[in-house]
């Protein structure tokens, strides 16, 4: 073994690993009892992360794909929607007509002074009535304020990429609840009001993530039809956020229509109720 | 070598639907495995990989043809996954982490094989989103130093020393041994 630090090391054999050394250094490791352990580590390691996890569900995969094709088909999509797919700058850099951009200055400058000139009463109002300095801390904080608009302008973008479910509306939240019993209690009668300002962060999920449990339900029941769906809420169970499906559903032989509720885990889409009001 | 998806992009790039679906289900069990083991559990893993998948059909027109069209893939993908833990972390963490909620109704359907995996999810969990996303594109995605360089975009030195590093902290997790106090800055804080 040498006296080169641990990561040098470990680089060298990670490297041999993957063919990367020189036929010297891969001698040198061949000949030292101590890097060949060190690199069967290295290896276990490497084969460990290179197991596949097992596949997805045809159904969840149909969903997704299914989904995004959704998106490709709408006319006007979404400008903010994913991440941003990598391009490649230009090797010739596009010039920009200097007439045109001027032009497109003096059109924005001209937008500008023509909305100071609107809001500027309403805006200064304190200070033309009062005459008073007393309008320059007002001032200020209108600075601050406008400062905060433009910083959130300006982070408009890197909030755009934030999660689908602050992307996107999020399902209705019907509450928490202290146990399964107290939650099926609850919607026994009918579904409790939504209180979407209320939902913690953590209830709040996308209707794609609502859909994804709802697919795999549905692919688990053929009795249980997107178009029968009425409701998807969620709801939490000491801090766990659960999806509730309600479908219409009828009796044996037909003759009267009920109505089935079906909560699950967001995470895994199990079952935690299902029962028939 | 001709890059076999490229007549898929060229036809997609098109306008021709099946052509974009059929691309879609090409890539779709690549970028979800990657984005499985890059972000560690299911339900964030679906989102980012439904997220690249958008990014995909967004960026189809830009997408010249320099690089492999897997290439470009993983590159989109692995920038969705990276976005999907860094929005996972403005997050509050709901209840126990994933690996732990082992309730009754789940007990019954662990095997060997889950316990494996959530092994190999927390012992990756463990090391700093970019280690464990150079590592997973090369013992995972089978990506070349120069490929993981172009989608990781640092350059192939750097590549190769995230790679020994995330290995080497990845075997000290595996192995249950503290890694030395040289490897912990690649640890998550």
């Amino acid at each position: 073994m040498t006296d080169e630090p641990d990561d040098s090391i470990d680089e060298l054999l990670s490297a041999d690993l993957d063919g990367q050394t020189t036929p010297d250094e891969h001698r040198r490791i061949e000949a030292d009892p101590e890097l060949l352990v060190r690199r069967n580590g290295l290896r276990l390691a490497a084969r460990t992360v290179g197991s596949s996890p097992p596949p997805l569900d045809p159904v969840l995969v149909d969903s997704i794909i299914d989904r995004t094709l959704a998106r490709f088909d709408r006319v006007g999509v979404d400008p903010i929607e994913g991440v941003e797919a990598p391009t490649r700058r230009s090797a010739t850099p596009r010039r920009s007509n200097p007439w045109l951009v001027a032009a497109v200055v003096m059109l924005v400058a001209g937008i500008g002074i023509g909305l100071i000139a609107t809001a500027g009463p309403s805006k200064r109002k304190g200070v033309t009535a009062t005459g008073d300095v007393r309008s320059r801390p007002e001032s200020k904080s209108a600075n601050a304020r406008d400062a905060a608009g433009s910083a959130a302008t300006t982070t408009a973008a890197s909030s755009r990429r934030d999660s689908l479910s602050e992307r996107t509306p999020t399902v209705g939240f019907i509450g928490t609840y202290a146990s399964p019993t107290a939650l099926r209690s609850a919607l026994r009668s009918k579904l409790p009001p939504v209180r979407q300002s209320e939902a913690p962060e953590v209830f709040r999920l996308s209707p794609g993530q609502a859909d994804r449990c709802s697919t795999v339900l549905e692919a688990r029941d053929p009795r249980l039809r997107r178009s029968n769906r009425r409701a998807a809420v969620t709801a939490g169970i000491a801090g766990e956020p659960l999806l509730v499906l309600e479908y219409r559903a009828q009796t044996v032989g037909g003759t009267r229509t009920s109505t089935r509720i079906i909560a699950v885990g967001v995470a895994a889409c199990d079952e935690r109720l299902n029962f028939e009001r | 070598m001709t890059d076999p998806d490229a007549g898929l992009v060229r036809a997609a790039q098109d306008g021709d639907r099946a052509a974009l679906d059929q691309l879609l289900r090409a890539h779709q069990p690549g970028v979800y495995a990657l984005c499985r083991r890059i972000v560690g559990n299911e339900t964030d893993a679906l989102d980012a990989t439904q997220d690249a998948l958008i990014a995909i059909v967004r960026g189809l027109d830009r997408f010249d043809g320099r690089s492999k069209v897997s290439t470009w893939v993983y590159r989109i993908a692995t920038n969705s996954c990276l976005d999907e833990i860094r929005r996972r972390r403005r997050r509050p963490t709901p209840g126990l982490p994933e690996g732990d909620r082992t309730g009754d109704h789940q007990v019954a359907r662990f095997d060997e094989q889950v316990a494996a995996r959530i092994d190999i999810d927390s012992a990756l969990q463990t090391i700093a989103p970019e280690f464990r996303a150079a590592v997973v594109l090369r013992d995972l995605c089978e990506l070349d130093y120069a490929e993981i360089a172009e989608v990781l975009a640092v350059p192939p030195g750097t590549v190769r020393s995230r790679i020994a590093r995330g290995r080497s902290a990845l075997a000290a997790e595996l192995s249950g041994n503290q890694p030395p106090t040289t490897r912990r800055q690649i640890r998550r804080s």
